[in-house]
């Protein structure tokens, strides 16, 4: 029944994004945007990029992700629905997890974009361990996605919604950013792999964390 | 289901002041007062939307929350419909929410709200009076046993209002109860089997809906009305 | 009623404060012996280290009012986690400034990333501000209540995360900072402890005061719509 209900608010937020268009094609737009922009700034070439590659592969998709936060599942707030949601019997944990799994998806598609993009660009050889690259944006997007849609649902009564979400995530995010930069690095450049386990047992530990606490608090704190 | 005692306060203004309340299964009760006297929040208190500062609300024989949730039909002023996805699929996403399939319901509701032509159809492109009578629809789609209203008359033409009427007459007759919240006393009388008059958050007022005791009541509702007119200005 | 009792325990606690600040002003110049390489700068650690130390009490505090409030529903513990918060963050700020006047003539250098406590810190001060931000912004009084309760929760939970995966970013690269303060002559370590004790009071005395303050304008707030409301009443 959890699931089921997870699902149905998964397809319908699906059904009234795609009709749309415009929110997931501007996410993508953004991402790639941002990190040519990125690569433009940093003047980046195979040998500066050694330092920045992490940073230059990921701060497109997590800003992205962020612009994404707030904008998602909006037609909840059109008419009220939320408060529709509310009054039926569902479990709020079901709400959170739908819309998790939607911006999860969006955000994956971001992905599967910008980091083609990031190799052609770069002319980076092809990584070294792929497996762990795709390990660490699985679960580094993850994260960062049920930090952000727990925090936007809680903050959409603030009068500064757009600009407190990110103050709230980004501190709290600092051991999963640490994380994400650290494997990726080790993935792309694999002569460092001093700690790998100590960063992916970090990396689990916080996605469960931050996937399992708000399953159940969304029931104290989703009260009209 | 049966409040007891129940008081509200929103950020600590006093909203709902020990109200006790029983509603039968099957009764209809209409909810009569000014504005501001405290109609639509005793509605969400019975919703569960809102928790009381004080005192107990009773499901009835001992149901669930999320059993009474599931047979509790809602008609508040905002329509909760989702303007980009078509009548139809507004209805049965609700009625999945509510883990019911049944397109025959659905399409009985399309007719029953006189809407079949338009299921189709964004909700977006439809009048503010369709959208209503949609939300209308919305609330009956799981076959609730239980009805809250607050105000669904209002943005409904004539006609409208006629068909509405029918069908809560129907529903009722069918063993539905409900609680019909509105500012036209007049109009509320003919639907009610029982009426509350609520003022500054307390029931001063409870009565039978007969065509004998309308008189006696209009004459202290319109009391009441008075005073909160002195208050004003 | 309650207030009859505050007030006298107020005027103690300050005085108490007042006597054990000057004592420890004492002990840091006068008695605790100046350190033979760092020098007179060295005296910085006896507020530093319990400025960190009050600072990190304080949000200590803000977890478990933040648990309180949301099982007990009483807006007193919330009360008593505000001002825990802006405490906190007014020493996490002291903290900064005084480990950057530290580190300047010591380790030659305002900052350095290789610290984890001095990070952490930072991270701190930034979870906090985003706290007090909720308060401020979030509307409906319940609601940012509750919302600043789950966020001080989940903030204080972080920290330690927030700590380790510093120090496993900097130890994968080389360390340059070594642990002092291990084997300190006992006059300086003396000092140290009683300093610890003497910022721990004035904590306590600055919570109080806060938490009072607090406390009044809430009241303040609760008579004013009462007798709005009451004047609608008949």
């Amino acid at each position: 029944m959890f699931f089921k209900q997870s699902l149905l608010i998964l397809k319908r937020d699906l059904k009234i994004e795609f009709r749309n268009k415009s929110l997931l094609l501007s996410m993508i737009i953004f991402a790639v945007l941002f990190q040519v922009f990125l690569q433009i700034v940093f003047d980046a070439n195979i040998e500066a990029i050694k330092k920045i590659a992490a940073g230059v592969l990921w701060i497109p998709i997590l800003l992205s992700a962020l612009l994404g936060f707030s904008k998602y599942g909006i037609a909840e707030r059109e008419n009220d629905a939320l408060t529709g949601l509310l009054i039926a019997p569902v479990d709020r944990g079901a709400i959170f997890l739908g819309k998790l799994l939607g911006n999860l998806l969006f955000v994956f598609i971001v992905v599967i974009i910008s980091v083609p993009v990031f190799f052609l660009f770069l002319k980076q050889p092809f990584p070294e361990s792929i497996g762990l690259l795709l390990f660490t944006l699985f679960l580094g997007s993850w994260g960062f996605v049920a930090l952000g849609v727990f925090f936007t649902t809680l903050a959409q009564s603030s009068s500064i919604t757009d600009l407190l979400v990110p103050i709230m995530i980004f501190p709290l995010a600092v051991p999963l950013f640490l994380a994400i930069s650290q494997l990726t690095e080790m993935a792309l450049y694999p002569s460092i792999v001093m700690g790998q386990d100590l960063w992916v047992l970090l990396l689990v530990g916080y996605n469960i964390l931050f996937t399992i606490a708000p399953l159940f608090l969304f029931d104290i704190l989703l009260e009209v | 289901m049966q409040l007891k005692n129940v008081s509200l306060a929103i950020e600590d203004k006093p909203v709902l002041r020990s109200i006790n309340l029983n509603w039968a299964h099957g009764e209809a009760i209409a909810l009569l007062g000014a504005n501001g006297a405290g109609k639509s929040s005793l509605l969400k208190v019975m919703s569960t939307l809102l928790h009381p500062s004080t005192g107990k609300t009773t499901m009835p024989e001992g149901m669930s929350l999320q059993k009474w949730k599931s047979k509790l039909g809602v008609v508040f002023p905002e329509t909760f419909l989702y303007s980009s996805l078509t009548g139809y699929e507004n209805l049965l996403f609700y009625q999945k929410l509510y883990g019911k399939t049944d397109n025959e319901q659905i399409e009985q509701v399309f007719n029953q709200v006189n809407l079949s032509r338009v299921q189709q159809e964004r909700v977006e492109t439809y009048s503010k009076g369709m959208k209503q009578r949609l939300a209308i629809a919305r609330a009956f789609v799981h076959q609730p046993t239980h009805l809250l209203l607050d105000e669904p008359f209002d943005g409904l033409d004539l006609a409208s209002k006629t068909i509405l009427e029918r069908l809560l007459k129907e529903k009722n007759k069918q063993g539905v109860g409900y609680v019909l919240v509105s500012h036209d006393s007049a109009h509320a009388w003919d639907l009610c089997d029982r009426a509350v008059l609520l003022h500054n958050g307390k029931i001063v007022l409870e009565t039978p809906c007969t065509e004998k005791t309308y008189r006696s009541f209009m004459n202290q509702y319109q009391g009441w009305l008075k005073e909160k007119q002195h208050d004003v200005f | 009623m309650i207030q009859r009792f505050i007030d006298p325990i107020k005027l103690i606690l300050t005085g108490i404060t007042a006597i054990l600040i000057g004592i420890q002003l004492y002990m840091v110049f006068f008695f605790a012996p100046i350190e033979k390489y760092m020098g007179i700068v060295q005296k910085i650690m006896y507020f530093h280290v319990p400025t960190a130390f009050v600072a990190f009490a304080a949000f200590g505090v803000v977890f478990g009012a933040g648990i309180l409030y949301l099982i007990t529903k009483n807006k007193k513990w919330d009360y008593l986690a505000v001002s825990s918060a802006e405490i906190g963050v007014l020493f996490t700020t002291f903290v900064l400034i005084l480990g950057s006047m530290w580190a300047r003539p010591v380790w030659n250098t305002w900052w350095v990333w290789d610290d984890p406590r001095l990070v952490t810190s930072l991270i701190l001060w930034f979870i906090y501000v985003a706290y007090l931000l909720i308060r401020t912004s979030v509307k409906g009084e319940e609601r940012h209540r509750k919302f600043a309760a789950v966020f001080g929760i989940i903030g204080f939970i972080d920290v330690p995360l927030v700590y380790f995966s510093v120090l496993w970013w900097r130890t994968i690269h080389p360390k340059v900072i070594d642990e002092n303060g291990a084997n300190m002559p006992p006059e300086m370590a003396n000092t140290l402890f009683f300093s610890m004790f003497a910022f721990m009071v004035l904590f306590a005395t600055m919570l109080l005061y806060r938490y009072v303050l607090e406390s009044q304008r809430e009241k303040v707030k609760e008579i004013r719509q009462h007798s709005m409301s009451e004047r609608t009443d008949f």
